[in-house]
This record gives structure tokens, C-alpha cells and sequence, in this order.
């Protein structure tokens, strides 16, 4: 980082707390605080939906898995417009009418307060490490490129994120979402340009696309079905139809926001907001990705992209003997592209069947020579986080590095903000407010939450100090969002659509949800995308059958439940 | 009971669409939107594949 990148980065980061200060005064109420007094217009909402849901990861890993994989990633999304409309005809007028803080709440009103406590339990393990997670993960990429101490790293976000919101409440999370989305997209297109701005003057955008095509980044759609599989576009509708239920449908971070708006239609509309941006969104992202592939045909990468690990490497006697073959397949391939960039222009298709035989045979050279790079390592790792950050910070002008770092830590931010927000509301309204102090004053249950939001603020860095000594746990808390969303998810199915079913019904079948996703995990081999819809069939199996066997009391339909229906 | 109904403002009742006069339209159209970038995406994977 140089100087102006460091003068950005800071200017950014002091302005989107003072402006997350600004937008988040007045929050003196309770339902101000948590609800921001239901007054959100629906673009405010739909940008912080989106800007919570894009992690830094998501920036780091997917420009990076499109290098290696392609864009097939895209399919993971196509469920979610058909999820956001489910969620539009059923759970947005049910939470608006059924007045409540959180989608938990609701559950007490449709079944009882075990049921209610259960969930939110569920949602407070899950979304407690998530929250950890998400200040974690980043700040290691982020000091492993730019040689910050990873601890700090997690520190200063941290703090910056639980100043702004444990003052402001939601209201300083969902506005400064909307600045930090903004960001986010100004930096993506800014990326794409310099990345095919800094081709050879004699490689164009269009034969830039023809050579990511045909080394097979640009493969959006894949009809090949396997369990195993996670991105294909039946994973994706459905498998991914039933991840979005479950994230936008009963997931807190996300509920609380639509839960703002000030009328049903606004929420809806900001839930039809990103099912429409979502696709082209991921679809930019990744052909960023795809291009800076094409830029590195033209422009030697190294032997490994995390530098670190380059470093450890390069002292292996096996080494030398690695770093050579992988410059020769680079020069192959090389010698290949421009070989196929001639043989496009002028026309000649055998030449350039030829050329990309050539071309393919020379790329999977290179890929066994980075394989036995990363063999050297000796332990997992991942190199494909490292691919997009290792383009910014080498190749990028002064100025739009500390832009591109910023974009990285407005993601963090806005992800772990939303994520404090939410487990704060949950634990004051869902734990404190209904099993602890159940009749105190308006101003009692706003100090609560604010000492919630330091709490859970705290907890996260906490967490993120010791995230190193994990190690493989980080990879399987990647994985516990799915091991509780088909849970989470059956249970409203329940709520929302089988009026018979009981409270009995809902918490066994939560119960045989969960244990049916845990053991889909230990014994079998299938993608965690199909989890979500596993859990969830369970539920409403079990709960269907518990409450024709052994509920006798009649449908447990309580006060709310009709209104909602 | 918990219910926040004593401190949350009423919610205003269900209200119609900006555009298009009825909310099952505007479902019809992101699903035909949803329709059209997967079919768009196909052609586009199968137009730069040599």
C-alpha cells in the first residue's frame, strides 16, 4: 500500500462512521432502535439486504474461484428470485401484521414459547460464529497481502462497526449499508476496467471473452446433475431456491431488515430489489474473475498467489524443479493464446482448433505445476483466495488499491454489522425481554440493546482473535449456516402453511430436522446445498405425523396466526 | 405475552404496486425476468465457446 492508497482506505472508513453516526441520531426508542420506527424506504432496505449478504469473501473467493472454476457459480443464485417471491406473498405480510421485533416472535404467536426459545437459540449459535466468521476470514487475506498483523485487522473493524451501530441501531447499519454498497459497486466496475485495461494493446475485450471461453471460465449454465455437485442449475433452483427461503425468510439479519420498512409493499418491493440485481450482480463479479484469468495468460502469476506460503516454499530444495516446469507451461500457454488470438483474427479454423488443443494441453500443464506448488505446502490451504487481492495490490494504480481495500472492509463492515444488529435483537427480545426482565420500561429494553450490540460486538472479535487456532473449524463453520437453515426453514413452512399442525409438532420436528441434516453430513456425501431442503421436508414430515399421533388438543392456532393468514 | 404490539406502530394494510396494478403481475415478471437471464446466460456460455 502506498501512501494515497493508506489516505483513501482512512478517509473512507472515518466518513462511513460519521455518516453511519449521522444517519443513526434519533434512535430513542426501542422500535427506533431495532425497527428504525418501521419509516425505511425500500431501496435503503433492498441496497442493505444486499450489502449484509455480500461478505468480503464473497469478493475475495468468487473473483477467484472463477479464475479456476469458471462462472458456473452464478447458478448457486438462480433460486433467489423465485425464493424472494415465495417470501413476498407469505412471510412479509405475516411478520408485518403479526407486529413483531423478530421472526422468532412470531413463532411463540403461531405456536408456543418453546418452539420460539428453541429457534432462536438455533439462530444465536449459527449466527454468533457466522458473526465471528466474518470479521475473521477477511482480515486474514487482507494481512496475509498487506502485511498487517490479522489481530489488529479484526480489532479495527470491529470497533469501527460496533461504534456506529450501538449507537444508532438499525437505522446507522441499513444507511451506511447503502454508502458501503455504493462503494462496493464503484469498485467492481473500476476493477473490470483496469483488469482489461491492462491487457496487451493487441488483445481486445472481444478476444479477451474468446480466450476465457475457451479455456471454459465463461460457462454460466451447466445441466450435468449430481448430488455432490454444488453448482449445476439444478442445485441452484432448487437447492438454492430453498437457501434463500431459509436466509431471507428466517434468518434474523435478514428479516429485521424488510421488518423496517414502512409498509408491506416496501418490503416487498426491497426483497424484489435483489431478486432482480442479484444474478447480474454475482454474473459481474465473476467475469471480473474471468478476466483477470486472461490477464495473467499475458502476465506471468507466481507459483503460489499467497505470498506467504510462496515464501516458505520457495526454501524446499523440490522448489526449483517446480517453479520450472510451471514457467514452461506458462510459456506454452502463452505461446498458445496468441496463437489463438492470430488464428480468430484471421479467420482460420483449423489453425485454431489447433491452437486450442494446444492451448488446453499447455493450461493443464500449468495447473499440475501449480498443484505440486501447493503440494510443497505441506498443509490445506486455499490459494484461490488470494488470486483477486494479488491482482489488485501488483498491478492496480495508486490510489484504487487503498479503493479495492476499502471495498474489502465496507463488505466485512456492512456483513458483520447486520449480523451484530440481529443477534442484539434476538437476545433482547427473544431471550432477556421474554425469560428474564419481562416488564420494564421502554428506555430499560433500549440500554439492553445497546449493551447487547457491545456484547455480541465483542464476542465477534473475540472469536476472530482465536479463529487461527481453528484452523479446519473455519472451514466447517462455513457449513453451519446449512446444518441449521432446513431446521429454521421447516418450522415456518409449518407455521405458515399447515394451520393444524401444533407446538408439539413444531418442536419434535425441529428436533428430526436437525438430526436428519447432521446426519446427511457425517454419513453421506451429498452437497450441502440439498441440506436445506432435507431438513426441511423432515420437519414437515415429523411435525405432520407428531400432530396426527399424539396432539389431541386440536390445531395449535394461536392469537396471531389468523390475522397472518 | 411478548408481542411488541404496545410499543410498534400499527402497520399500514396491504397496498398495491407502484406499476402494473397488482403484485401476482410484478411475481410474473421477475419470474419471467429470472427466465430470460438463464436463458441469456446459456447462450452467452454456448456463444464464446469455440
Amino acid at each position: 500500500m502506498r501512501p494515497l492508497d493508506w489516505v483513501v482506505m482512512f478517509c473512507w472508513l472515518v466518513f462511513i462512521v460519521s455518516y453511519g453516526l449521522y444517519r443513526g441520531r434519533g434512535s430513542s426508542t426501542m422500535n427506533k432502535y431495532l425497527l428504525a420506527g418501521k419509516s425505511m424506504p425500500w431501496y435503503a432496505m433492498g441496497l442493505s439486504i444486499m450489502a449484509t449478504q455480500a461478505s468480503a469473501i464473497t469478493f475475495i473467493s468468487t473473483t477467484g474461484q472463477s479464475y479456476t472454476d469458471g462462472m458456473r457459480f452464478v447458478q448457486f443464485y438462480f433460486g433467489l428470485p423465485i425464493a424472494m417471491v415465495i417470501l413476498c406473498a407469505t412471510a412479509v405480510p405475516i411478520f408485518h401484521r403479526a407486529n413483531v421485533y423478530t421472526a422468532y416472535e412470531y413463532l411463540e404467536q403461531r405456536f408456543d414459547a418453546k418452539t420460539r426459545s428453541l429457534v432462536s437459540l438455533i439462530f444465536l449459535i449459527q449466527r454468533g460464529l457466522a458473526a465471528g466468521l466474518s470479521l475473521y476470514a477477511p482480515a486474514v487475506v487482507l494481512s496475509i497481502i498487506l502485511g498487517w498483523p490479522d489481530r489488529a485487522t479484526t480489532i479495527v473493524m470491529g470497533v469501527l462497526v460496533m461504534t456506529y451501530i450501538s449507537f444508532g441501531g438499525i437505522k446507522a447499519v441499513t444507511w451506511a449499508d447503502v454508502q458501503q454498497m455504493a462503494l462496493i459497486l464503484c469498485g467492481l466496475v473500476l476493477a473490470l476496467v483496469l483488469a482489461i485495461h491492462l491487457l496487451p494493446r493487441s488483445v481486445s475485450f472481444a478476444d479477451a471473452v474468446s480466450l476465457a471461453g475457451a479455456a471454459g471460465k465463461l460457462n454460466p449454465v451447466t445441466f450435468n446433475f449430481s448430488w455432490d455437485d454444488r453448482y449445476n442449475i439444478w442445485s441452484g433452483l432448487i437447492g438454492g431456491m430453498f437457501l434463500a427461503l431459509a436466509y431471507f425468510g428466517c434468518d434474523q439479519s435478514q428479516v429485521q431488515r424488510y421488518l423496517t420498512g414502512k409498509s408491506i409493499a416496501a418490503s416487498r418491493l426491497s426483497l424484489l430489489f435483489n431478486a432482480m440485481a442479484k444474478i447480474p450482480m454475482q454474473f459481474f463479479i465473476l467475469f471480473i474473475g474471468a478476466m483477470v484469468y486472461v490477464f495473467f495468460i499475458y502476465e506471468r502469476p507466481p507459483v503460489l498467489f499467497q505470498p506467504v506460503e510462496l515464501r516458505a516454499v520457495q526454501q524446499d530444495a523440490r522448489f526449483p524443479a517446480v517453479e520450472r516446469r510451471f514457467q514452461q507451461a506458462y510459456a506454452d500457454r502463452k505461446q498458445a493464446a496468441d496463437e489463438y488470438v492470430q488464428a480468430n483474427h484471421a479467420g482460420d479454423r483449423s489453425r485454431r482448433q489447433a491452437s486450442i488443443e494446444h492451448y488446453r494441453a499447455a493450461q493443464q500443464e500449468l495447473n499440475d505445476a501449480h498443484a505440486e506448488g501447493e503440494h510443497l505446502v505441506g498443509k490445506e490451504f486455499d490459494d484461490t483466495n488470494y488470486i483477486f487481492l494479488s491482482f489488485v495490490t501488483r498491478y492496480l494504480p495508486a490510489g484504487v488499491v487503498g479503493l479495492i481495500v476499502a471495498v474489502i472492509f465496507s463488505a466485512a463492515m456492512s456483513s458483520a454489522s447486520g449480523e451484530i444488529n440481529s443477534l442484539a435483537t434476538v437476545t433482547v427480545i427473544d431471550i432477556y425481554r421474554r425469560h428474564i426482565t419481562r416488564e420494564a420500561s421502554d428506555r430499560h429494553y433500549l440500554i439492553a440493546s445497546r449493551f447487547a450490540t457491545v456484547f455480541w460486538g465483542c464476542f465477534a472479535m473475540g472469536f476472530a482473535q482465536y479463529g487461527r487456532n481453528f484452523g479446519a473449524l473455519i472451514q466447517a463453520v462455513n457449513v453451519i449456516g446449512s446444518l441449521f437453515y432446513g431446521g429454521l426453514l421447516g418450522v415456518f413452512v409449518l407455521a405458515f402453511f399447515f394451520r393444524g399442525v401444533g407446538a408439539n409438532g413444531a418442536f419434535f420436528g425441529v428436533l428430526a430436522g436437525e438430526a436428519a441434516i447432521f446426519a446427511a453430513n457425517l454419513f453421506t456425501k451429498i452437497s450441502f446445498l440439498w441440506y436445506n431442503v432435507i431438513g426441511c421436508v423432515v420437519v414437515v414430515a415429523v411435525g405432520l405425523a407428531v400432530t396426527r399421533l399424539f396432539d389431541h388438543n386440536g390445531p395449535g392456532l394461536r392469537n396471531a396466526a389468523d390475522s397472518a393468514h | 405475552m411478548s408481542g411488541a404490539a404496545d410499543h410498534a406502530p400499527r402497520v399500514m394494510d396491504d397496498e398495491p404496486p407502484p406499476i402494473l396494478g397488482t403484485w401476482r403481475r410484478i411475481y410474473i415478471i421477475v419470474l419471467c425476468y429470472l427466465a430470460l437471464l438463464i436463458v441469456a446466460s446459456y447462450i452467452f456460455g454456448r456463444a464464446v465457446r469455440p
